[in-house]
């Protein structure tokens, strides 16, 4: 009896167990949620129109509720402009005596109780120091809500960043990472608040917040005693190892604003967040992921709170400034209703502006940016699209390809790219586009499965004496006999710059490589590289040994340098340190510059070059649908706008557009220039002489410019740029230009290499 | 009729007889034996399942596969087998990896059973030598790589000690020294690991044969090759297989030193399959991984079978 109620009562336990896991199992699986209305609201992005050609250098709430800034107009004079109906119009109600135009302030400061200040920066009596660079003197300026000023000389370590306490009193944060307390009129340092060796500061209350490398630290603006950490601010901060050094002089990667309340808001190119200090939680009122402070050509100048509104001082990548609103909005949804994933190798700062753009024209579609390969991880291109299958095969792959490094061919043939001809078809019909690019990927059954929205020509510039002689490899290798006439860089980069113009002509029919182009493509760059290293100057081969292959991977992992552009060269043609050099020309500045060089020595000219294969042209931004995506329609509308000629604008350096109306317009002196000198410049001074070189672009001439869209015309061949080939030849080519192995040893191992893989 | 009729009396007596015990016992046997076999089956389902939804669908998934395209799953026939056996670099992997499996097998089951059989005969250091043989099963790929790195690159250790007696340095991991390179490697990682299977199967082998063995007059080798080796049979099969299917891991290291494409001689069958899927080639992988399902379940079948008739 006893044993049968033991065996029962193990049974009953059993049971109970059994049926335990049983409800939990079925209580973590996930309950599908009654469908609701999605949740509204969310701060939408708009630009406010601001005086005209007015650069603006700092954006404040007043306690009124006027909203103020202060900034240069048009004829470089000094202006506080006041607006009383948050941006739309603005009323000058300050200038700052004319003594002050056109002068360059490091910083300028509205003090919220009226007035403000800044530091000016003034060329120096002396005109340059022995060491050749120019000596510059600094002065506080303090001025009134009236504009009358006051200038002081400032005989201590200048403060690039000054901030205003509610309460008036002024902080300034020196280059060397110190926060003084400073006075207000004439910028004499009170007392020290912290040397915390910080990157930048942050006004809290009566707080001064001072961001280290890796932490906040917190002190009283009027004594300098130190506050206890704020974890939850830290925390936020410091999240994914976020660094706020400043590293232009536009704008900062951090700016700080508090409302009436004292509540704290800070902005970053992850969004503005809200925090009441001491408080448990950091909350994310703006995502900067869904409007332009993703937009890394832009850097934030300052940030001012008014009504719950946050208005954004900010400069972009053309050198000049604007404002832009944020404003609750009731009537959008929470989050945007459609998601776009869009994948590509490397990270690419042209795509960042294109994505900021398009989301803020359309506030219902957010497109999440993925990068394969992040440069700090050490991922290989192979794990990288390895990973990129995985996520495709799974469902969870990405609507938007950017095929820059991948084999389009590969994609293509496995059916996995949209057709996009109706994409080309409708871009032509509105702004045009040049076929003879776009229409590379263009299958025999008429598809296209992908369109480069930008390419890069392979040039070479110099003394035309010398590059009229180059047409092919053999003459490189006699060129390269007076190492004088080249640069070192070009000679590091050899492969790289000539792997577009050969390898294209490197595939037999039988899907094998051709040994004796491959061998005559390695040879060429062993023997340049040999003639340049026996007969160059000891400076030159010093120079060579910068460009280790690690300095070139890195530069290889930094968003937006193309290793192999033409642009290096301009300033050693003018001082006739090298006579020749080579590369992909990617942007009209670029040719301007050697335009510039021929103005004013008179001996500089760009050409086409030409390797084992003729009239190539290196494709960049290259653009693919999945087939796999939900998104299609909503995908191609994307590509639409990256191919339109306002997408194609948005970034001019990183190759020029296929879209006609963006290609003509940047050939287009009037357009670009604005009927003035071309705005830029150049200068470098040299290390041992201390003297000064600096070059004034130019517009090219009409012929020079004819000459470009000649070349570009008639462009027919898509250099090939997949990276798993790429990558192999480039790192065997290296070993053999360093001597680790003989030049036919390096042939037989790509042919070995490369082989297999065609065979795959 | 009659006895008919006298069965029948017998069987409606059975409850009370002698006979009748032993018919209610032999039911209640069965009863028991049902309820054990069910109790078995019980506990053997949740891991069924397991090897079925984990392992047999995805194989027929893949099997599928073998006759479909990569994206589109449009049926293809015997198409991507035809491509597979015409592709140079699946010959090449298919071959590298026979060469590799039919040296590395034989000697390495070879090797650990005579340190097998060593170390069990040792009367001091057994245990210490036991768990430094054991040390590299241990070791993590991600280590041992660094070891090869140290080793065999063009200016590594290995070299330099050539070059201090005179010799000339090797390219190790950039010529045909890379398969042995490779051999070496997987024999040193997993020779321990036999070792101690064997000497497993040492320790079932019962003292007292030997003892009469010596008795009779047997000398060490009659006494290994006549009790030993037969003893050890149900062992090999274990330790081939498990050798066997360990010889794939190789990959791992070969992999990581060399990347996706090694020197063509250790250029694997992995390394096809790692390259095809960059390559979106999951067509090609299926076919080759149903061939290479087939002919590793083939071996085992013969192994088993091998074994089988031995026992």
């Amino acid at each position: 009896m006893n044993l049968k109620w033991k065996k029962t009562a193990k049974r009953i336990c059993a049971g109970i167990s059994t049926a335990c896991l049983c409800v939990s199992g079925l209580t973590a699986m996930p309950v599908r949620a009654e469908e609701t209305e999605a949740a509204m609201g969310r701060y939408l992005e708009s630009e406010i129109t601001l005086p005209e050609n007015f650069y603006l250098q700092d954006v404040l709430g007043t306690a009124d509720g006027r909203l103020q800034v202060i900034g240069t107009d048009e004829n470089g004079m000094i202006g506080i402009w006041d607006s009383s109906d948050e941006g739309a119009t603005w009323e000058e109600t300050a200038t700052l005596p004319e003594e002050y135009q056109d002068q360059y302030f490091t910083e300028l400061k509205l003090n919220p109780s009226g007035g403000g200040v800044g530091v000016e920066m003034v060329s120096s009596a002396e005109e340059s120091s022995a060491d050749g660079v120019d000596n510059y003197e600094y002065y506080f300026v303090s001025f009134d809500a009236e504009g009358n000023a006051q200038k002081t000389l400032l005989t201590d370590e200048e403060s690039f960043m000054l901030r205003f306490a509610g309460t008036g009193e002024l902080v300034g944060l020196t280059y060397g990472g110190t926060a003084y307390l400073l006075d207000n009129a004439t910028g004499e340092v009170l007392s020290t608040i912290a040397d915390a060796d910080a990157d930048a500061v942050g006004i809290a209350g009566s707080e001064a917040l001072l961001l280290t490398a890796t932490e906040v630290q917190r002190y009283q603006i009027s004594t300098g005693e130190p506050v206890s950490r704020d974890d939850a601010l830290n925390d936020a901060l410091y999240a994914d190892g976020a660094s706020y050094a400043v590293t232009t002089s536009a704008g900062f990667p951090i700016v700080f604003a508090q409302d009436e309340e004292g509540r704290l808001y800070y902005a970053t190119a992850k969004g503005i967040f809200s925090h009441m200090m001491d408080g448990t939680a950091v909350e994310q009122v703006v995502d900067g992921t869904l409007c332009s402070l993703s937009d890394p050509s832009n850097a934030m100048i300052a940030m001012a709170v008014l009504n719950q509104k946050f208005f954004m001082g900010y400069a972009d990548g053309e050198g000049s400034c604007g404002l832009r609103k944020y404003e609750y909005s009731a009537d959008v949804s929470s989050v945007p209703s459609t998601e776009l994933t869009l994948y590509s190798l490397k990270e690419d700062t042209g795509i960042q502006q294109a994505i900021a753009q398009y989301q803020k024209s359309n506030p219902d579609i957010y497109i999440n940016y993925k990068v394969g390969m992040t440069g700090t991880d050490g991922i290989t291109v192979s794990d990288a699209l390895r990973t990129l299958n995985t996520d495709i095969l799974a469902g969870n792959g990405p609507d938007i390809l950017v095929m820059d490094g991948m084999s389009v061919k590969t994609y293509s043939d496995k059916g996995m790219l949209m057709d996009l001809s109706s994409v080309q078809n409708e871009l032509k019909e509105t702004d045009g586009v040049l076929e003879n690019i776009a229409g590379t990927y263009q299958q025999e059954d008429g598809t296209i499965p992908a369109i480069p929205a930008k390419f890069g020509i392979p040039m070479i510039a110099g003394a035309p004496e010398l590059i009229d002689q180059v047409d092919g490899l053999d003459s490189l290798i006699e060129l390269a006999k007076n190492g004088d006439d080249l640069a070192p860089y070009d000679i590091c980069i050899l492969p790289e710059i000539l792997y577009p113009i050969c390898a294209g002509s490197w595939k037999n029919e039988d899907n094998t490589i051709d040994q004796e182009k491959l061998a005559e493509y390695v040879n060429t760059i062993k023997q340049v590289s040999d003639n340049f290293k026996a007969s160059a100057s000891s400076d030159k081969l010093e120079q060579m040994s910068w460009f280790t292959e690690e300095s070139l991977k890195e530069l290889d992992n930094i968003s937006g340098v193309f290793i192999g552009d033409l642009s290096m060269g301009i300033l050693d043609l003018l001082t006739g340190n090298i006579k020749v050099t080579m590369g992909a020309l990617t942007d009209i500045t670029t040719y301007a510059g050697y335009s510039a060089v021929n103005v004013k020595n008179g001996n500089c000219s760009v050409r086409r070059m030409n390797g084992q294969a003729s009239n190539v042209f290196i494709p960049n931004t290259i653009l693919g649908v999945l087939n796999t995506s939900a998104n299609q329609e909503q995908a191609a509308a994307f590509l639409k706008y990256m191919l339109s000629a306002d997408g194609e604008m948005l970034n001019k350096y990183n190759g020029f557009p296929v879209n006609q109306k963006a290609f003509d317009s940047i050939m287009d002196v009037d357009q670009y220039m604005n009927g003035k000198e071309f705005a830029m410049s150049v200068a470098s001074s040299n290390n041992e002489t201390g003297e000064m070189i600096s070059l004034d672009y130019s517009w090219p001439t009409e012929e020079e410019i004819n000459d470009l869209k000649t070349i570009a015309a008639s462009l027919t061949v898509c250099a090939d740029s997949e990276r798993v080939q790429k990558d192999t030849v480039i790192s065997e080519v290296r070993r053999c230009m360093n001597g680790e192995i003989s030049a036919d040893e390096a042939v037989n191992s790509i042919m070995q290499t490369i082989n297999l893989y065609l065979a795959e | 009729m009659m006895v008919r009729k006298a069965i029948k009396r017998e069987t409606g007596f059975a409850g009370s007889g002698s006979a009748g015990r032993q018919i209610r016992q032999q039911k209640q046997q069965k009863s028991k034996k049902w309820k054990k076999s069910l109790a078995g089956i019980g506990f053997l389902l949740p891991g069924l399942a397991g090897v079925v939804y984990f392992t047999l669908l995805p194989y027929l998934e893949v099997i599928r596969r073998s006759f479909q395209s990569a994206v589109t799953s449009e049926w293809v026939g015997l198409k991507n087998y035809q491509e597979v056996f015409g592709n140079t670099a699946f010959r090449m992997a298919a071959w590298n990896t026979i060469r590799f499996t039919a040296i590395c097998i034989p000697l390495l089951v070879c090797l650990s059973l005579v340190l097998a059989v060593v170390l069990q005969k040792l009367k001091f250091a057994k245990n210490f030598l036991k768990s430094s043989f054991l040390i590299p099963v241990a070791i993590p790929a991600a280590s041992v790589v660094l070891v090869w790195k140290v080793l065999f690159h063009s200016n590594g250790l290995l070299n330099v000690v050539i070059q201090w007696f005179g010799g000339e340095g090797i390219s190790w991991m950039n010529s045909n020294y890379a398969f042995l390179v490779l051999v070496i490697s997987y024999l040193w990682k997993n020779l321990g690991y036999d070792m101690v299977l064997w000497m497993a199967g040492l320790s079932g082998i019962s003292t007292e044969i030997y003892e009469a063995a010596h008795v009779d007059g047997a000398g060490e080798w009659s006494c290994f090759f006549k009790i030993t080796l037969p003893n050890l049979k149900p062992s090999l099969y274990t330790i081939s297989v498990l050798s066997f299917l360990n010889s794939f891991k190789v990959f791992r290291e070969a992999w990581l030193v060399a990347g996706d494409y090694p020197n063509p001689s250790m250029y694997l069958l992995q390394h096809l399959y790692n390259n095809w899927f960059r390559d979106l080639s999951f067509d090609k992988i299926a076919a080759t991984a149903v061939i290479n399902g087939a002919v590793v379940f083939v071996l085992i079948l013969l192994l088993r079978k091998a074994w089988d008739s031995n026992v």
